[in-house]
């Protein structure tokens, strides 16, 4: 369209909520993080020592060795969560995306659920399907798999699948829209060509879908690194991250310089890690255009 | 060509994406059977089904207070998450100037910062200007969560209103505001109302910004139920996440209700 004579002063009033919202509850904070976390921690009664600068906080929690090992299992389980999300993702938004209107929508709905919901009944309920008692182990008792329940909440497996029922959806959402533009006609093309319907999948299907892939994995390796009521419902001690520090020390312990810092590494690791990955996202998107 | 051996693949692939999809689903099922349990322990009840749970839920302060703090928030947020997302999808899908892609970049930003960062970056913040543990602290907290939802939809809604029909109503002599109000806004209603809804919903679901922003004396349903997920494990909690999931059920029927006499009134 072509742009109206207006007076520039115009768009920045209709955005002023916005951005004064953006600017007071979004930068702000983020700016005072940085700030908080070179105090040096309050002894007794507050919350830090006013007017003190110092890296006690980063040294305190990068040179003890438990600092370094949340770290590595935040990268850890960020990665793990999001390949497993697209992974688990992507033949289920390849079947949403074959589905009749109607029965489209369900599944959707489906999926989505768990993100509408309030997120302690999906993680209850994971919960409970993973207890001892719970029907995973019963079946795998009846089945003769194993002697005695294996241990499936409070461990790495139950954080895992818990993580995932949040992020996947979000895998979902993002791969059936990428599926859906892929042009019809060019299957077709491929069927008349002699093309069985794996040689379809592999040869234009799967090409064509990267780019969406690349964008899911990329936004669902950011989600997955700030993964905190998963590790902290269903975590043992062994399965803590960053994120779930972050409110130990400034809730509870009423350290605020070194929940800053935890707050501060958490930004930086997911600054890190997608910049990491930004290269082979580009290489994936591309792979399917050069084909 | 499909081979038999192919068909057999397609036919488990799909029985697979359909035990994934009940798979989602299972949590749903378990938490609503098991808030039905008659016992203070965490078994589904198979024989004596009560609603004993419900009733303590309901008929306690401490819970009816966090409902009504949690309704009030979600008002709250819905309102300022549409003035600030409205606001800034009529700027960039309607005006070219400078500083519109960094605006409309900027807006999506809340999307990448974790939560627990974006709620210890407020918690210092909030105190120091003396918002600890107010309705106002979390609602703004909470609008910043939906913020960018509401602006994508809102951003398409305008993008896929015909211009000319705004221009139409400027050349029969209508103002900006007029034609804004009796053609635009009609147009892009549907939208508002989803948008409304997902901040609702947003709200009322989410917990880590509730537990930073709360105090003891004016915590949200998801940051009051928190101490009751970790230490006791009654089914009080899937009494109380049944509530709240029948809430968002409702919320989206609701709105689905409406949009549908909407599309009717329009066609009629």
């Amino acid at each position: 369209m072509t742009p109206r004579p207006f007076r520039p002063i115009v768009p920045w009033l209709l955005a002023a909520p916005a951005v004064v919202l953006l600017l007071g509850f979004f930068l702000g904070p983020v700016l005072l993080l940085f700030r908080v976390s070179v105090y040096e921690s309050g002894s007794g009664t507050g919350f830090y020592r006013p007017g003190t600068w110092s890296l006690q906080a980063y040294a305190g929690l990068i040179e003890d060795g438990y600092g370094r090992g949340v770290l590595a299992f935040t990268v850890f389980l960020g990665v793990a969560v999001a390949t497993l999300s697209v992974l688990v993702g992507y033949p289920l938004a390849l079947f949403i995306h074959t589905l009749r209107p109607l029965a489209k929508r369900l599944a959707l709905a489906a999926v989505i659920l768990p993100k509408l919901a309030n997120v302690f009944v999906v993680l209850y309920g994971v919960s409970l399907l993973l207890g001892n008692s719970g029907p995973l182990n019963q079946g795998l008792l009846w089945l003769g798999l194993t002697r005695e329940p294996i241990l499936l909440s409070h461990s790495l497996a139950g954080v895992l699948i818990a993580e995932t029922y949040l992020i996947m959806p979000y895998a979902v959402l993002i791969l059936v829209p990428a599926f859906d533009r892929i042009d019809p006609i060019l299957l077709a093309a491929a069927r008349g060509l002699g093309a069985g319907s794996w040689t379809t999948f592999r040869r234009v299907t799967l090409p064509l879908s990267l780019p969406g892939v690349a964008v899911a994995g990329q936004l669902c390796l950011i989600w997955a690194l700030g993964a905190f009521v998963g590790p902290l419902l269903l975590g043992g001690p062994e399965q803590t991250t960053l994120a779930v520090l972050v409110p130990r020390y400034g809730l509870e312990y009423g350290d605020w310089p070194t929940a800053a810092v935890t707050s501060v590494l958490s930004l930086l690791t997911i600054a890190v890690c997608v910049t990491a990955f930004a290269w082979p996202a580009r290489r994936l998107g591309r792979l399917g255009q050069t084909r | 060509m499909t081979t038999p051996l192919e068909r057999g693949l397609a036919f488990v692939g799909r029985a697979a994406a359909v035990l994934v999809l009940l798979a989602m689903l299972a949590p749903f099922v378990y938490a609503v059977w098991m808030s039905f349990a008659p016992g203070e322990i965490l078994e589904p009840p198979t024989d004596r089904w009560s609603l004993r749970w419900y009733r303590e839920f309901l008929g306690s302060a401490r819970w009816t207070a966090a409902l009504r703090t949690t309704a009030e928030v979600a008002a709250v947020s819905a309102v300022v998450s549409l003035l600030g997302g409205l606001g800034v999808a009529l700027a960039v899908a309607r005006y070219h100037f400078r500083g519109r892609a960094m605006l409309s970049a900027a807006v999506l930003l809340p999307m990448f910062v974790p939560a627990v960062v974006l709620g210890m970056g407020l918690l210092p913040l909030v105190r120091g200007v003396g918002l600890w543990g107010t309705t106002l602290s979390i609602a703004a907290a909470h609008s910043l969560v939906s913020l960018p939802v509401v602006f994508l939809l809102l951003r398409s809604a305008l993008e896929a209103v015909d211009p000319d029909l705004e221009r139409a109503a400027r050349g029969l002599g209508a103002g900006p505001m007029t034609a804004f109000r009796r053609v635009t806004l009609p147009l892009i209603s549907p939208s508002i109302l989803a948008g409304m809804v997902i901040a609702v919903v947003l709200s009322v679901n989410e917990f880590t910004l509730a537990l930073f922003l709360g105090s003891p004396r004016l915590r949200t349903l998801p940051a009051a139920l928190w101490p009751e997920a970790r230490d006791k494990e009654t089914p009080l909690l899937a009494a109380a996440s049944c509530l709240s999931v029948l809430v968002t059920l409702v919320s989206l029927g609701i709105a689905a209700r409406v949009l549908r006499r909407d599309e009717v009134h329009k066609s009629a």
